[in-house]
């Protein structure tokens, strides 16, 4: 059950985190090309695992997990779908953006650059100035 | 006081079994996962929501307080079972349930007091989000009472304590701006904010 909690949070995680980039235009984040399949994406992945929650106490009718587990559990799904997203999301856009100048600090960088050329330009920065 | 919880539990429990979509809806808005989970999707968009920094800035100290006000109205309802305890409505009057039969304390309600801690701290930092989850939480909060196993003033104490503790930690968080803002800072440096 924990398990099954685990992953449904984590395939929702994902999902709407490509929503909410691709609206916010951090395209460097972003696993497409259009927003619209980003949207799509989003709706696939999340809308059926709210269906699931929806019905769980019909499928596990004393099923419960205890607030703390759920707690655990819930910042887990997190951390696997930020890390996750970020991995696939530079690998998939590297040459995309390669060779592109970042701007901005924090996200605003992610516009025009995946996490890892961001990251990779700020220890440089860092570095630089010491 | 008990009188008027009880008669109130009655009225609205006695609504159920009367309309299957309706308590199937509420069977399902009233469990311990549908809305948490729904409302936490919320915040995680909520972190890169914004067309420019500074509106981004404001939405994550939202989350931030949504966070904290999560886990203290969690602590908080921990700490308030352990000092008083209430039986269920099911095992003291007629009901109709529709639920499994939790075998804690009925007041106050964990669930609603953690919805509405979640969703207030959002409503001071983001109107129209909050709005949302404001509107969401209350229906959870109805819906427990619907299905039968709280009794009306479990869930409005849950409200109330959720409201308050985002309320302070809100006014916290604003004190406290200078810290906070130096983890965003940290945060963003490591692209993640």
């Amino acid at each position: 059950m924990a398990f099954e909690y685990f992953y449904l949070v984590l395939i929702a995680a994902v999902g709407v985190i490509q929503a909410a980039v691709a609206y916010n235009g951090l395209k460097g984040v972003c696993f497409f090309y259009y927003k619209t399949s980003a949207y799509l994406f989003a709706l696939v992945t999340t809308v059926p695992v709210l269906i699931s929650f929806f019905y769980w106490n019909s499928r596990n009718p004393t099923g419960v997990i205890e607030g703390r587990e759920q707690f655990c559990l819930f910042m887990l799904a997190m951390v696997a779908a930020i890390g996750f997203t970020t991995v696939f999301s530079s690998v998939w856009n590297h040459w995309r953006f390669r060779g592109n100048e970042i701007k901005g600090e924090g996200f605003e960088a992610l516009r025009q650059a995946t996490f890892f050329q961001a990251l990779r330009y700020g220890i440089g920065e860092v570095l630089k100035k010491k | 006081m008990i009188t008027i919880d009880e008669n109130l539990y009655l009225w609205i429990n006695g609504l159920a079994g009367h309309f299957a979509p309706l308590d199937w809806l509420l069977k399902g808005i009233a469990n311990d996962y549908f809305v948490i989970i729904a409302s936490c999707l919320v915040l995680l968009a909520l972190w890169s929501w914004g067309k420019d920094a500074g509106q981004r800035d404001k939405n994550q100290k939202g989350v931030i307080c949504a966070s904290i006000s999560l886990g203290l109205a969690q602590g908080f309802v921990s700490i308030c079972n352990t000092f008083c305890f209430r039986t269920r409505p099911f095992e003291v009057l007629p009901a109709n349930l529709l639920f499994y039969q939790p075998t804690d304390s009925s007041f106050p309600s964990n669930s609603v007091a953690v919805v509405f801690g979640l969703a207030f701290a959002v409503f001071l930092a983001n109107r129209k989000v909050g709005g949302w989850l404001l509107a969401l939480a209350a229906l959870h909060a109805f819906s427990r009472v619907y299905v039968g196993i709280h009794y009306p003033f479990d869930v409005l104490a849950g409200a109330a304590a959720g409201m308050m503790i985002a309320f302070l930690v809100t006014v916290a968080v604003r004190l406290l701006d200078k810290p906070i803002g130096w983890l965003l800072g940290i945060a963003r440096r490591l692209y993640m904010a």
